[in-house]
């Protein structure tokens, strides 16, 4: 078999395992949410259209790193299907990057291209996608040379996107500073100076993932090994120094072992790292209340802890990178900005995988036969999320707090917020708590939107990303050629489609028991509640189109409550 | 209570334009051991699937314990122990905590069994499951199968795969609720020779088809393996009433026969041979008549 007989094998099967669907369901899903999230922007806003497009050049930097942590984590184990085949680790590692690259560099462009056609972005092509490419082989190898550990993974992603990520950004601003104009900004060309950047990059992330794959190949498990002899070597190469210098005589061997070959022993033994042996004993737990807080236990710790622990180490590489950076307020509130972005982004995403059943959007038996109603099941994903999003808020919200406190206290907008909160609750409630907890109910409905469209079929899934950003083409370009009849039309549609969906999903969840009467009631509740304050905090007229979308978008958050127990029902039995 | 704890009435089941079951009529009552049998894609994991309520009926019905396993699955799955084909376990908890986590759902969870299970097993509390070898996978699968002591235990490949210490596990754990009262289990194997051992009655699906359901006894009571002796070489064996298979050549011919055995005697003598051996026999070699039988063409046709 010839390399490129082989180099072809491998990118194919790279392809048609799902990568050639995968990356349009990505993007599609990215740019629905920067569309929806612009569209909320504008709406909330009341600015004009023109006005906002600079907002979404802070929003090239999200794209650059996305496709690389979205691959990269899709990636983690994929490469082991692979091991047993007659293909050397560098071969089988050089076509796996060349192909996550160019898949990386692709999920870019389809972003920039749409998000140019439907938003005006008139993003650059060529440079960020070099930097999306490169960065995907950056975190690539380094979740390759992590191998299994869960833990390192974390630690490592957190440390790419909040150390190498901000980094990528810094550089890509410095080169779009350089450019001028449009045209220039378009132009097919890659400077020399990156190049020396972005070439060594590529080729140690070539080198460190040849060396992950191939320990991971033999079955060895990544452990600090290697860094226990490093730094055995360095003592003894310092001992002998040392004693080069002293010439103390040479200690006679002592036949009884009482000397220092007792100690070199005992040095010898604290170096080595000691085979794990498994405690025996264990901590007496509590007992779960019920199932359904069992069910909620798995999802929490299967793939809930994950997310807000993530966001953590992020925030603690972010802190890092604040500290030794020499930064403006300017660039901290584009930073916040950025990754705050990059989490709404994210938002359906994180559903996806918190919805999803070890990975897989079928769910697998143990789940599936597990003595629990469909209902409680989807309930339990979606407590998860509610826990997530919550977790994850709360854990932003104190890291903006402390960077603000404590590395630019003097900042206008903190002090902002300090001023409403001294001039009372009331004050700070209307001008940040509302509109903050209506950002959050925002993030929830993606979140959980996600979770409950993982609940359901795998198809489903490549079918709604690819899908919805379609329509939403086709519903933006009708609007676009349309006067405002057809604008009003499309408005008052969306907002029919969502109350009819709400309707719907919950008329079936009602007939198939997945919900009970109780939760259909506190649905209802907190849609009054919704639809008597959202409009006025958005500013909304009192036209029959515009409370037609109010009444569709208070809707929205209730929705994956009956879409996750129908989703799952249909999922589960099929 | 219901004397009948499984009734599927004509059920079928398609995958697109394969038919995986074909109007499978079939009750299983309280107690004993029922062995489900068949090639691959027989329609075996199909059938348990719909038991589970993993799977609705395209025409026909299901029955567990009288309830629909779709419409009530916590009821349903909550009588039943299920130990998967794939070892499907979370990789990432550990014994004890999968342990924990079942318990939650099943009221009459014994946690002395649990206990007497494990040390059975020789399996240690704070271990992983994602470091458990295939064979321990399967007994903790069974572990958590069995504590809550089921009224139906669903079997699907427990042999597949694994040394003889786990099979022997698995069946000494299946002999072990056996001798509770009442208790059920289905056992679905390629493992005949154990099904043979185990089992009570025996179901064979072939191509989606329920083609035997009976008592294994009878069964292997009414087939016969026997060797004939004619005094000259013969070119093709007789036809004999039964007859499933013929193996040999010249004077020495042995077949398997469904029949009567008196009836099978005369027919031997009127043929002209001398019956030299009858012994009863295998499962497997009934399995195997009866499977080369359903796949000749004119037998599909």
């Amino acid at each position: 078999m010839t390399t490129r007989t082989v180099g072809w094998a491998v990118s194919w099967e790279y392809w048609r395992r799902g990568t050639m669907w995968f990356v349009p369901a990505v993007a599609g899903l990215a740019i629905l949410c920067t569309t929806l999230l612009y569209s909320a922007l504008l709406w909330r806003t009341g600015l004009r259209y023109a006005d906002l497009r600079h907002e979404l050049d802070d929003g090239l930097a999200a794209f650059v790193v996305l496709p690389a942590v979205v691959l990269a984590i899709a990636s983690w184990t994929a490469s082991r299907r692979n091991y047993t085949l007659p293909v050397s680790t560098p071969v089988l590692v050089a076509w796996t990057l060349l192909n996550g690259s160019l898949a990386s560099a692709t999920l870019y462009a389809i972003v920039a291209i749409v998000l140019s056609l439907l938003l005006g972005a008139d993003w650059p092509l060529l440079v960020p996608a070099c930097w999306a490419a490169t960065s995907y082989a950056l975190l690539q190898s380094l979740v390759w040379w992590v191998g299994r550990s869960r833990g390192l993974l974390v630690l490592l992603v957190g440390l790419f996107v909040g150390l190498v990520a901000p980094f990528i950004l810094d550089q890509l601003r410095i080169h779009l500073r350089q450019l001028d104009g449009d045209l220039v900004r378009m132009a097919p060309n890659v400077p020399g100076g990156m190049l020396t950047v972005l070439v060594p990059a590529w080729l140690i992330s070539y080198l460190v993932s040849v060396n992950g794959v191939a320990r991971d190949r033999r079955g060895d498990g990544w452990t600090l090994d290697w860094l226990a002899q490093a730094w055995k070597t360095v003592c003894d190469w310092g001992g002998l120094l040392l004693r080069a210098k002293a010439a103390p005589p040479a200690p006679p061997l002592d036949q009884e072992g009482t000397g220092e070959v007792q100690a070199v022993a005992a040095t010898y033994d604290t170096d080595r790292v000691p085979c794990a042996e498994p405690a025996q004993t264990t901590r007496p737990k509590r007992k779960f209340r019920s199932p359904q807080s069992a069910q909620f236990w798995l999802e929490w710790r299967a793939k809930g802890r994950m997310v807000p622990l993530s966001v953590m180490v992020c925030l603690a590489w972010l802190w890092i990178w604040f500290s030794i950076a020499t930064l403006q307020p300017s660039d901290v509130d584009a930073a916040w900005g950025g990754l705050s972005g990059i989490m709404i982004v994210l938002a359906p995403l994180v559903g996806l995988h918190l919805g999803a059943d070890s990975g897989q959007f079928n769910r697998r038996p143990f789940s599936t036969t597990r003595p629990l109603s469909d209902g409680d099941q989807a309930f339990a994903v979606l407590k998860n999320v509610a826990l997530v999003v919550g977790g994850c808020t709360a854990i932003w919200l104190l890291g903006l707090a402390v960077t603000y406190t404590v590395m630019w206290p003097d900042h206008g907008a903190w002090q902002k917020i300090q001023q409403a909160w001294a001039e009372g609750p009331g004050n700070f409630c209307s001008d940040y708590a509302l509109p903050f907890a209506y950002f959050v109910l925002f993030v929830w409905t993606l979140c959980a939107l996600g979770a409950s469209l993982a609940l359901a079929r795998g198809w489903l899934v490549a079918l709604v990303g690819l899908g919805v950003p379609l329509l939403l083409t086709v519903v933006l370009w009708i609007a676009s050629q349309g006067g405002p009849l057809i604008e009003t039309l499309l408005v008052a549609t969306v907002g029919s489609a969502f109350q009819c969906a709400a309707v719907i999903l919950f008329a079936v969840a009602r007939v198939l028991r997945l919900i009970s009467t109780r939760t259909i009631v506190a649905c209802l509740a907190g849609y009054v509640v919704l639809v008597v304050s959202v409009p006025t905090a958005l500013g909304l007229g009192s036209s029959a189109v515009e409370r037609s979308l109010a009444l569709g978008l208070c809707a929205a958050p209730f929705i994956p409550l009956a879409a996750a127990p129908c989703a799952l029902y249909w999922n589960r039995h099929r | 209570m219901t004397d009948t704890i499984v009734a599927l009435q004509h059920l079928s089941r398609h995958f697109g334009d394969t038919a995986a079951l074909l109007g499978v009529t079939l009750s299983i009552p309280r107690g004993g051991v029922f062995g489900l049998v068949g090639e691959n894609g027989a329609g075996k994991t199909t059938l348990i699937k719909h038991l589970l309520g993993l799977y609705k009926a395209d025409v026909g019905s299901v029955t567990v314990f009288g309830m629909d396993p779709v419409r009530d699955p916590a009821a349903v799955l909550g009588r039943i122990g299920y130990l998967a084909e794939d070892r499907d376990l979370p990789d990432w908890m550990r014994v004890h905590e999968l342990m924990r986590y079942t318990k939650a759902f099943y009221p009459r969870w014994d946690d002395r069994f649990a206990e007497e299970l494990l040390q059975t097993f020789d399996l240690r509390r704070d271990q992983k499951i994602r470091t458990l070898s295939r064979g321990q996978r399967a007994r903790a699968g069974l572990l958590i199968a069995l504590a809550h002591r089921p009224e139906l235990l669903i079997l699907d490949e427990p042999s597949s795969g694994l040394d003889p210490g786990a099979r022997q596990d698995i069946l000494a754990a299946i002999v072990r609720t056996i001798a509770d009262e009442g208790r059920t289990v289905l056992l679905s194997s390629h493992l005949l020779h154990e099904v043979q051992r185990v089992a009570d009655q025996v179901m064979m699906l072939h191509r989606g088809r329920l083609v035997w359901n009976e008592p294994l006894d009878s069964l292997l009571t009414r087939h016969h393996v026997i060797t004939l002796h004619w005094p000259e070489a013969v070119a093709v064996h007789p036809v004999l009433p039964g007859a499933l298979w013929w193996s040999g050549e010249g004077t020495e011919w042995t077949c398997m026969c469904d029949g009567e055995w008196t009836r099978l005697k005369e027919a031997a003598a009127a043929a002209g041979a001398t019956i030299m051996e009858q012994r009863p026999p295998s499962l497997e070699e009934v399995f195997l008549a009866r499977t080369k039988i359903a796949n000749l063409p004119e037998a599909q046709s």
